[in-house]
Protein backbone atom coordinates (compact mmCIF):
# COMPACT_ATOMS: atom_id res chain seq x y z
CA UNK A 1 0.00 0.00 0.00
CA UNK A 2 1.67 3.51 -0.80
CA UNK A 3 2.45 5.59 1.76
CA UNK A 4 -0.28 7.38 3.50
CA UNK A 5 1.87 10.58 3.72
CA UNK A 6 2.30 10.94 0.25
CA UNK A 7 -1.13 10.26 -0.55
CA UNK A 8 -2.09 13.16 1.73
CA UNK A 9 0.24 15.21 0.11
CA UNK A 10 -0.80 13.91 -3.39
CA UNK A 11 -4.48 15.05 -2.23
CA UNK A 12 -3.79 18.63 -0.71
CA UNK A 13 -1.25 19.65 -4.26
CA UNK A 14 -4.75 18.69 -6.04
CA UNK A 15 -6.54 20.43 -3.81
CA UNK A 16 -4.73 23.54 -4.84
CA UNK A 17 -4.05 22.63 -8.44
CA UNK A 18 -8.11 22.14 -8.49
CA UNK A 19 -8.41 26.44 -6.41
CA UNK A 20 -5.94 27.89 -9.41
CA UNK A 21 -7.89 26.58 -12.16
CA UNK A 22 -11.14 27.30 -10.94
CA UNK A 23 -9.57 30.92 -10.08
CA UNK A 24 -8.18 30.92 -13.55
CA UNK A 25 -11.28 30.19 -15.12
CA UNK A 26 -13.00 32.66 -13.30
CA UNK A 27 -10.05 35.24 -14.49
CA UNK A 28 -10.81 34.06 -17.83
CA UNK A 29 -14.63 34.46 -18.07
CA UNK A 30 -14.40 37.80 -16.15
CA UNK A 31 -11.75 39.21 -18.52
CA UNK A 32 -13.45 37.94 -21.63
CA UNK B 1 -25.18 51.29 14.90
CA UNK B 2 -25.31 47.66 15.95
CA UNK B 3 -29.03 46.96 14.19
CA UNK B 4 -30.77 43.83 14.36
CA UNK B 5 -30.17 42.74 10.96
CA UNK B 6 -26.22 42.74 12.76
CA UNK B 7 -27.03 41.01 15.67
CA UNK B 8 -28.47 38.12 13.87
CA UNK B 9 -25.98 37.47 11.22
CA UNK B 10 -23.28 38.17 13.73
CA UNK B 11 -25.07 35.01 15.75
CA UNK B 12 -25.46 32.68 12.31
CA UNK B 13 -22.34 33.67 10.94
CA UNK B 14 -20.39 32.11 14.54
CA UNK B 15 -22.49 28.96 14.73
CA UNK B 16 -21.88 28.46 10.93
CA UNK B 17 -17.93 29.14 11.58
CA UNK B 18 -17.83 26.73 14.72
CA UNK B 19 -19.32 23.82 13.18
CA UNK B 20 -17.24 24.01 9.91
CA UNK B 21 -14.18 24.24 12.15
CA UNK B 22 -15.71 21.22 13.90
CA UNK B 23 -16.18 19.65 10.86
CA UNK B 24 -13.03 20.24 8.72
CA UNK B 25 -11.06 19.50 11.82
CA UNK B 26 -12.64 15.64 12.61
CA UNK B 27 -12.65 15.45 8.58
CA UNK B 28 -8.39 16.27 8.56
CA UNK B 29 -8.29 14.12 11.49
CA UNK B 30 -10.00 11.30 9.98
CA UNK B 31 -7.27 11.91 6.89
CA UNK B 32 -4.21 12.78 8.58
CA UNK B 33 -4.52 10.89 11.91
CA UNK B 34 -6.77 7.71 11.77
CA UNK B 35 -5.99 6.83 8.11
CA UNK B 36 -1.81 6.25 8.70
CA UNK B 37 -2.79 5.10 12.10
CA UNK B 38 -4.62 2.26 11.05
CA UNK B 39 -2.12 1.16 8.77
CA UNK B 40 0.38 0.59 11.51
CA UNK B 41 -2.16 -1.15 14.65
CA UNK B 42 -3.16 -4.62 14.98
CA UNK B 43 -6.42 -6.05 14.32
CA UNK B 44 -7.65 -5.89 18.26
CA UNK B 45 -6.65 -2.34 18.44
CA UNK B 46 -8.46 -1.62 15.24
CA UNK B 47 -11.41 -3.31 16.26
CA UNK B 48 -11.45 -1.09 19.60
CA UNK B 49 -10.90 2.15 18.17
CA UNK B 50 -13.65 1.14 15.04
CA UNK B 51 -16.30 0.21 18.34
CA UNK B 52 -15.60 2.84 20.69
CA UNK B 53 -13.77 5.91 18.57
CA UNK B 54 -14.61 6.07 15.42
CA UNK B 55 -18.82 6.18 16.42
CA UNK B 56 -18.20 9.47 18.24
CA UNK B 57 -16.14 11.00 16.02
CA UNK B 58 -18.45 10.42 12.96
CA UNK B 59 -21.56 11.23 14.64
CA UNK B 60 -20.04 14.83 15.55
CA UNK B 61 -18.73 14.60 12.27
CA UNK B 62 -22.07 14.46 10.52
CA UNK B 63 -23.97 16.83 12.57
CA UNK B 64 -21.60 19.36 12.56
CA UNK B 65 -21.60 19.18 8.67
CA UNK B 66 -25.28 19.36 8.57
CA UNK B 67 -25.23 21.82 11.01
CA UNK B 68 -22.65 24.18 8.41
CA UNK B 69 -24.93 23.71 5.93
CA UNK B 70 -28.35 24.97 7.73
CA UNK B 71 -26.66 27.51 8.95
CA UNK B 72 -24.59 28.43 5.74
CA UNK B 73 -28.17 28.45 3.90
CA UNK B 74 -29.84 30.79 6.80
CA UNK B 75 -26.98 33.06 6.41
CA UNK B 76 -27.32 33.74 3.09
CA UNK B 77 -31.32 34.24 3.23
CA UNK B 78 -30.69 36.77 6.16
CA UNK B 79 -28.09 38.62 4.09
CA UNK B 80 -30.86 38.96 0.96
CA UNK B 81 -33.53 39.80 2.97
CA UNK B 82 -31.18 42.71 4.86
CA UNK B 83 -30.26 44.07 1.56
CA UNK B 84 -34.06 43.78 0.59
CA UNK B 85 -35.22 45.87 3.82
CA UNK B 86 -33.02 48.44 3.37
CA UNK B 87 -34.48 49.07 -0.91
CA UNK B 88 -30.37 48.64 -1.82
CA UNK B 89 -29.85 48.87 -5.36
CA UNK B 90 -28.87 45.55 -6.22
CA UNK B 91 -30.52 42.52 -4.99
CA UNK B 92 -27.62 40.14 -2.46
CA UNK B 93 -27.56 37.66 -5.36
CA UNK B 94 -25.83 39.57 -7.93
CA UNK B 95 -23.33 40.99 -5.84
CA UNK B 96 -19.45 39.61 -6.28
CA UNK B 97 -19.75 38.14 -2.31
CA UNK B 98 -22.48 36.11 -3.47
CA UNK B 99 -20.74 35.13 -6.66
CA UNK B 100 -18.05 33.70 -4.27
CA UNK B 101 -20.11 32.37 -1.54
CA UNK B 102 -21.78 30.31 -4.28
CA UNK B 103 -19.35 28.58 -5.45
CA UNK B 104 -17.75 27.56 -2.08
CA UNK B 105 -21.28 26.62 -0.56
CA UNK B 106 -21.90 24.59 -3.56
CA UNK B 107 -19.00 22.99 -2.86
CA UNK B 108 -19.25 22.65 0.87
CA UNK B 109 -23.10 21.20 -0.53
CA UNK B 110 -20.68 18.39 -2.41
CA UNK B 111 -18.86 17.65 0.71
CA UNK B 112 -22.10 17.33 2.74
CA UNK B 113 -23.63 14.87 0.17
CA UNK B 114 -20.57 12.77 0.20
CA UNK B 115 -20.56 12.66 4.17
CA UNK B 116 -24.25 12.05 4.55
CA UNK B 117 -24.46 9.53 1.41
CA UNK B 118 -21.48 7.80 1.09
CA UNK B 119 -19.25 8.18 4.31
CA UNK B 120 -21.57 8.00 6.66
CA UNK B 121 -23.58 4.59 5.39
CA UNK B 122 -20.19 3.04 4.22
CA UNK B 123 -18.73 3.08 7.90
CA UNK B 124 -21.87 2.58 9.68
CA UNK B 125 -21.96 -0.87 7.75
CA UNK B 126 -18.38 -1.11 8.63
CA UNK B 127 -19.07 -0.38 12.27
CA UNK B 128 -21.56 -3.02 12.78
CA UNK B 129 -19.76 -5.53 10.84
CA UNK B 130 -16.44 -5.21 13.20
CA UNK B 131 -18.52 -5.29 15.83
CA UNK B 132 -20.02 -8.42 15.27
CA UNK B 133 -16.60 -9.63 14.34
CA UNK B 134 -14.91 -8.76 17.86
CA UNK B 135 -18.13 -9.43 20.09
CA UNK B 136 -19.89 -12.76 18.32
CA UNK B 137 -16.55 -13.99 16.33
CA UNK B 138 -18.67 -13.25 13.20
CA UNK B 139 -16.62 -13.40 9.73
CA UNK B 140 -15.70 -10.28 8.60
CA UNK B 141 -18.43 -10.41 4.96
CA UNK B 142 -16.61 -10.27 2.03
CA UNK B 143 -17.47 -6.60 0.99
CA UNK B 144 -15.91 -4.63 4.49
CA UNK B 145 -12.83 -3.73 2.42
CA UNK B 146 -15.34 -2.55 -0.32
CA UNK B 147 -17.01 -0.12 2.70
CA UNK B 148 -14.19 1.06 3.45
CA UNK B 149 -12.54 2.08 0.65
CA UNK B 150 -15.52 3.82 -0.77
CA UNK B 151 -16.08 6.09 2.58
CA UNK B 152 -11.95 6.73 2.29
CA UNK B 153 -12.08 8.10 -1.17
CA UNK B 154 -15.08 10.26 -0.24
CA UNK B 155 -13.13 11.29 2.55
CA UNK B 156 -10.33 12.20 0.36
CA UNK B 157 -11.91 13.67 -2.13
CA UNK B 158 -13.37 16.08 1.11
CA UNK B 159 -9.77 17.55 1.73
CA UNK B 160 -9.39 18.19 -2.10
CA UNK B 161 -12.55 20.06 -1.75
CA UNK B 162 -11.83 21.62 1.31
CA UNK B 163 -9.22 23.98 -0.01
CA UNK B 164 -11.08 25.62 -2.96
CA UNK B 165 -13.75 25.83 -0.56
CA UNK B 166 -11.97 27.84 1.97
CA UNK B 167 -10.53 30.10 -0.22
CA UNK B 168 -14.27 30.98 -1.61
CA UNK B 169 -15.62 31.64 1.47
CA UNK B 170 -12.72 33.46 3.33
CA UNK B 171 -12.12 35.64 -0.28
CA UNK B 172 -16.13 36.09 -0.14
CA UNK B 173 -15.25 38.76 2.46
CA UNK B 174 -11.94 39.94 1.79
CA UNK B 175 -10.92 39.37 -2.07
CA UNK B 176 -14.10 39.15 -4.03
CA UNK B 177 -14.00 43.03 -5.62
CA UNK B 178 -10.91 41.91 -6.93
CA UNK B 179 -11.23 38.19 -7.89
CA UNK B 180 -14.55 39.15 -9.88
CA UNK B 181 -13.06 42.19 -11.32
Amino acid sequence: MKNPLDTIKGTLISGVVLLILIVLIIRICVEA
Amino acid sequence: MFDEWDTWQAIVRFIHIISGVLWIGILYYFNLVQVPAFAKMDAAARGSVVMHLVPRALFLFRYSALSTIVFGIVWIVLRALELEDQNAATSYFATDPFKSIIIGGGLGIIMFLNVWAIIWPNQKKVIAATTATVTEGTAAPADQPKWARQAFLASRTNVLLSIPMLFFMISAGHLSGRLWN
